[in-house]
């Protein structure tokens, strides 16, 4: 995986370096004091980094080439016992949308109402306690949170 | 005469009960947040900078400092009680403290791990008091170049420190300097990467971004698997015995003087501190064998090498305006957020500084064990809040914490974003604490470059003539040569090969 990381790595500079000389000079001042200058040396850096990470992680030798193909016979196997990390990779994406939306929809509706039916559903996805339990905690906790941000810290909710 | 001011910044905070319940509430509220796996000093810190931007600068220290001094040394308790570090400062600790708690000793243990940590800190002060004002006056020699390449040095070895794989470090801190660049250019105004967002005018936000990459990226990696460990509930007595402490005092003095220099080189922290701590102690331990089977030795080494980090770490920000750790990287962004210009002026502009923070620093270290010990019974039943409860729970704190720094929305979804980032850069194992460092110091390392460029109309000559300079980039030159095993092993060769013949000569 590093290997691709390094050609994302390599692609993503080259990308940056051509934004950072399309960065006009400063009319009435120093050409030095160009604001395109340290984005090409870092993304400079970064070419160089990527390549030796990509170079670095390839195979080696036309033995490595055969250890780097994929054993298709296992991998079907780990596939219908699902032992891959589908499990682990399913969590993630539940949890990483779940939160997406809450944020999305921050300030965009009531942030009691919004934070009780954030915590509600993360809970009940990941099956934490019993339902009612899940609502009491939810509510409590939105309750609390916002009370102490607008009446003790005089902060006002999204 | 520094002594006095010290003296007198303790009684002011004593004598004032609005001071000194904050002391005491932050430090509670830091070894709780340190406690829970998920919550970190970084992230305390940095929903507390919010919260604090409207109050006196001594209260808000007192916090911030509570927060960040009850975290690290709050991840020790989840360590030896459930075998999982709270915080990542506290790994080490696990590795003998839950051996040790299985044996039926949680209790003495935890209460060796306050003693420890409250020595470390102490530690940290003392050096803390002693080198800010030599290394500052040092610093006042810095001219542009040398700040340009400290910067870059600061990247480099962080890079080297943080990751197994180098270059992973210096990608991840390059990327964040690259980041750092997001936002109105100082010099001309010119907006740079902001692809028309109002918003990315103004720069990457660095609490945001750090909340993201510590917090929300722990989030989503704690969901990966459901079950939190199970807590050891027969705990036994805390009071530390005192014998084992005086015991083990010259471990902790060396572990406290250790975690102290690692605090000192930009961005590594506490984890780190606590690491080479321990390993230090096994490697000077006459039963090396007996580390990580249940030896308080090892316990003692990485807590209080991990407290002590924490002076440490303080002493860049005031002298170079650059951070030693993750969390002190927060508290940087929060004292600025009061109006502090962190750097070589501070400690001769407002020369009560230094002493108003030592005096902190002090207290809360008798804090942690006034607090620390009884906490640990209660502690308990808080540890064993399944995962998929206290995460959400997190998360709300982490977005609104987030919100209330400048009321903007916008800062949440930078937030996301970078935790994002943050959950894939961990995933394929690319260290985070370079990244945040990069974001740091990319101000620092754009605007010296370009005013030495400008002075010298071109000319690369101030990076090589100044001695500051010189020493800086044979450092940088060092750390990337050190990643080549054949240039290496030749020079070691060429060593090995000499000290032969001189010995053959003799």
């Amino acid at each position: 995986m590093d290997k691709w990381i390094g050609v994302f790595f390599v692609l993503l500079s080259i990308v940056l370096i051509v934004l950072s000389q399309q960065m006009p000079e400063p009319a009435h001042m120093s050409p030095f004091a160009s604001p395109g200058m340290l984005p090409t040396i870092i993304a400079s850096i970064l070419l160089v980094l990527g390549l030796v990470l990509t170079v670095k992680n390839l195979p080696k030798s036309s033995k490595d080439y055969k250890s780097v193909k994929p054993d298709w016979p296992k991998l079907k196997e780990i596939f219908s016992n699902g032992r891959t990390n589908t499990n682990e990779s399913m969590r993630i994406v539940t949890a990483f949308i779940i939160i997406a939306l809450y944020v999305f929809l921050l300030g965009r509706i009531n942030y009691y109402l919004l934070t009780t039916i954030f915590l509600t559903m993360f809970m009940l996805a990941f099956k934490a306690t019993s339902w009612y339990k899940v609502i009491l905690i939810s509510v409590v906790f939105s309750v609390v949170v916002g009370q102490a941000f607008t009446r003790l810290f005089l902060i006002p909710l999204p | 005469m520094g002594f006095v001011l010290f003296l007198e910044e303790i009684l002011r905070i004593l004598i004032d009960p609005i001071l000194l319940l904050s002391l005491v509430g932050a430090t509670l509220l830091g070894i709780v947040i340190g406690a829970l796996p998920g919550l970190t000093a970084s992230i305390g810190i940095g929903l507390a900078a919010g919260l604090t931007v409207g109050m006196p600068l001594t209260q808000a220290l007192l916090i911030l400092l509570g927060i960040y001094i009850g975290a690290i040394y709050g991840g020790a308790q989840s360590a030896i009680l459930i075998n999982i570090p709270g915080t990542p400062s506290a790994a080490a600790t696990a590795v003998d403290g839950f051996p040790l708690a299985k044996k039926g000793q949680a209790g003495p243990t935890i209460g060796i791990a306050t003693i420890s940590s409250s020595i470390g800190t102490i530690i940290g002060l003392i050096c803390l008091v002693f080198l800010t004002p030599i290394i500052a006056a040092f610093a006042l020699e810095f001219t542009s170049p040398d700040f340009f390449l400290l910067a870059v040095c600061g990247i480099v070895i962080c890079g080297n420190l943080t990751s197994k794989d180098p270059i992973k470090g210096w990608l991840t801190g390059f990327l964040g300097m690259m980041i750092g660049t997001i936002g109105m250019d100082g010099i001309t105004g010119y907006p740079r990467f902001t692809f028309g967002f109002l918003e990315l005018m103004g720069g990457i936000t660095l609490i945001p971004a750090l909340i993201g990459l510590f917090g929300v990226s722990e989030i989503l990696f704690s969901m990966k698997d459901g079950d939190s460990g199970k807590a050891i509930k027969q705990i036994g007595k805390v009071f530390p015995n005192l014998k084992t402490v005086v015991k083990h005092l010259r471990t902790s003095v060396i572990s406290g003087l250790i975690g102290t220099g690692i605090g000192v080189i930009p961005g590594v922290g506490e984890d780190i501190a606590a690491w080479v701590s321990y390993d230090v102690a096994k490697r000077r331990s006459k039963n090396p064998e007996e580390f990580g089977k249940g030896n308080i030795e090892g316990v003692i080494a990485a807590e209080t090498g991990n407290n002590a980090c924490i002076g440490g770490a303080i002493i860049p920000v005031l002298t170079l305006g650059i951070p030693g750790s993750a969390p002190a990287a927060v508290l940087m962004g929060a004292l600025m957020l009061h109006g502090i210009r962190v750097g070589p002026m501070l400690i001769f502009d407002n020369p009560n500084f230094l002493y108003q923070i030592s005096a902190i620093l002090f207290l809360s270290a008798i804090m942690l064990v006034i607090i620390g010990l009884p906490i640990a019974k209660v502690l308990v039943p808080v540890l064993s809040i399944p995962k998929s409860i206290l995460m959400p729970l997190i998360l709300v704190l982490c977005v609104i914490g987030t919100y209330t720094l400048h009321m903007r929305i916008f800062d949440v979804y930078l937030m996301l974003a970078l935790g994002l980032i943050g959950y894939f850069l961990r995933m394929y194992g690319f260290p985070a604490a370079p990244l945040c460092l990069g974001i740091v110091l990319t101000h620092l390392a754009d605007d010296n470059l370009r005013r030495t460029l400008i002075v010298s109309e071109g000319s690369l000559a101030p990076f090589f003539t100044r001695p500051i300079s010189l020493v800086l980039l044979g450092i940088i030159i060092l750390m990337i040569l050190s990643q080549n095993r054949t240039l290496m092993d030749r020079l070691l060769f060429f060593r090995k090969k000499n000290s032969t013949n001189q010995v053959k000569q003799q």
